[in-house]
């Protein structure tokens, strides 16, 4: 009995070697980074605040502020109906940002009488979300 | 005894992994063999990882080496293939062999080094005439040099390739290309709203326009026509009708712009796909 007792901890020990072995190949690194935050990709919700900081005049602060003020306390209460990415409300503040606060509001304004699904043809679309693509920046161009 | 037996046993047990390498796959033929098998089965991520082995082991072997940029090029790595040219023949890139420099104008094409190609191809002595002209003409169009490019077309006669054909073809197109002027859209918007974006084609943005600038005009007419200034009504539409107003303004030029650029994106796409569809 005592012998097969002997032989039975022997094996055990054998098998935890092979297992340790074969654990060390189990995962790459590569693997690991892959899964890295996939469940957290459905909670990211673009921060809005950014748009406070490069202000380069007082006008186009005052802009950063009534967007945020739309954002957080108005577009955030009756969901999403723009029929463009980005929204109206984020093309005009990037436009205010690029092309200072006369041209850029009135870029603004004008896609405000564009946020319509008549002329879809003039813009690509978002397979995903079924969204027309107007975007501020070129593909070309640097934010 | 027994205590030597197990030992021994768990000495075995610890050097098994070290058996397993015993077999060396990874030398030159088996590698090439293994890169050649990845390349054909279209997997040239992995390939480019076995041929860079290959041209390590064997820094002769040019086949490897054109095999490695392919792989690069294949798995739209292009940047890396330029820089494995870079590596392999930085002094002599102008008197590569002609599968090579076709490979290395390949990938400058993909990477849209379009100067390049086109500087390139000038001071190339190896590749045909014909191969040269027709991608010098190509890179022309593709930098969107349509006046050059016309010209170019003109100064040499299409040969017997059929993609020097169309090239020529697209290079005659290009030349009569009718733009829309984007002061003249901004002009026509600032007499009647609406009008500019009609000027680029685009009705329908031009009539909503319009319905914008004029239901909110109307709107501070009415107000001011039955409180005088004093209106708060009238003065509230009055400037949402000018805000409409300048933003028609500014948007039919930029309409027109978009119209202009709509325009050379379709012939730089023509040119695109001609020139890499059968790389």
């Amino acid at each position: 009995m005592e012998k097969i007792h002997r032989y039975f901890n022997l094996l055990l020990l054998a098998f935890f070697i092979l297992i340790i072995n074969l654990t060390v190949f189990s995962q790459s690194k590569k693997d690991i980074e892959m899964l890295n935050g996939i469940f957290d990709q459905q909670n990211q919700k673009t921060d809005y605040k950014t748009y406070m900081r490069g202000n380069s005049n007082e006008f186009q602060l005052l802009a950063s502020g009534l967007f945020l003020f739309y954002k957080s306390l108005i577009s955030s209460q009756d969901g999403n109906h723009c029929v463009f990415n980005p929204s109206c409300s984020v093309y005009m503040i990037q436009s205010i940002k690029k092309n200072g606060i006369l041209i850029g509001f009135s870029y603004g304004i004008d896609r405000l009488m564009r946020c319509n699904r008549l002329t879809p043809e003039n813009y690509e679309r978002f397979e995903t979300t079924n969204l027309l693509s107007d975007p501020v920046w070129e593909s070309n161009e640097k934010e | 005894m027994k205590k030597n037996k197990i030992i021994i046993l768990i000495g075995v047990l610890l050097f098994h992994t070290q058996l397993f390498n015993a077999q060396n796959l990874k030398d030159t033929e088996h590698t090439k063999k293994f890169a050649d098998y990845l390349f054909k089965s279209r997997q040239y991520v992995l390939a480019s990882e076995e041929y860079e082995r290959l041209v390590f082991n064997d820094s002769l072997n040019n086949q490897a080496k054109l095999k490695l940029i392919q792989s690069y090029r294949f798995s739209n790595n292009f940047k890396v293939a330029l820089q494995k040219f870079d590596y392999f023949f930085k002094d002599s890139l102008n008197r590569l062999q002609p599968d090579f420099a076709e490979e290395f104008l390949k990938n400058l094409i993909l990477e849209k080094e379009n100067e390049q190609v086109y500087s390139y191809l000038e001071k190339n002595s190896v590749l045909e005439e014909g191969f040269r002209q027709t991608y010098q003409l190509g890179s022309l169009l593709l930098k969107k040099n349509w006046d050059t490019a016309f010209n170019y077309a003109l100064k040499h006669p299409v040969t017997e390739s059929k993609k020097n054909a169309d090239l020529h073809v697209i290079a005659f197109r290009s030349k009569q290309i009718k733009y829309k002027k984007p002061f003249n859209a901004a002009l026509f918007s600032v007499i009647i709203p609406g009008t500019g974006k009609m000027y680029t084609k685009n009705w329908k943005d031009g009539l909503v326009s319009l319905m914008f600038v004029s239901v909110n005009a109307w709107q501070a007419y009415r107000g001011f026509n039955k409180s005088g200034k004093n209106s708060v009504y009238g003065w509230v539409f009055a400037g949402f009708a000018t805000s409409f107003y300048i933003g028609n303004v500014f948007g039919s030029y930029k309409s027109a712009k978009k119209y202009n650029k709509k325009l050379d994106d379709e012939i730089y796409n023509e040119a695109w796909h001609l020139m890499v569809d059968d790389f």
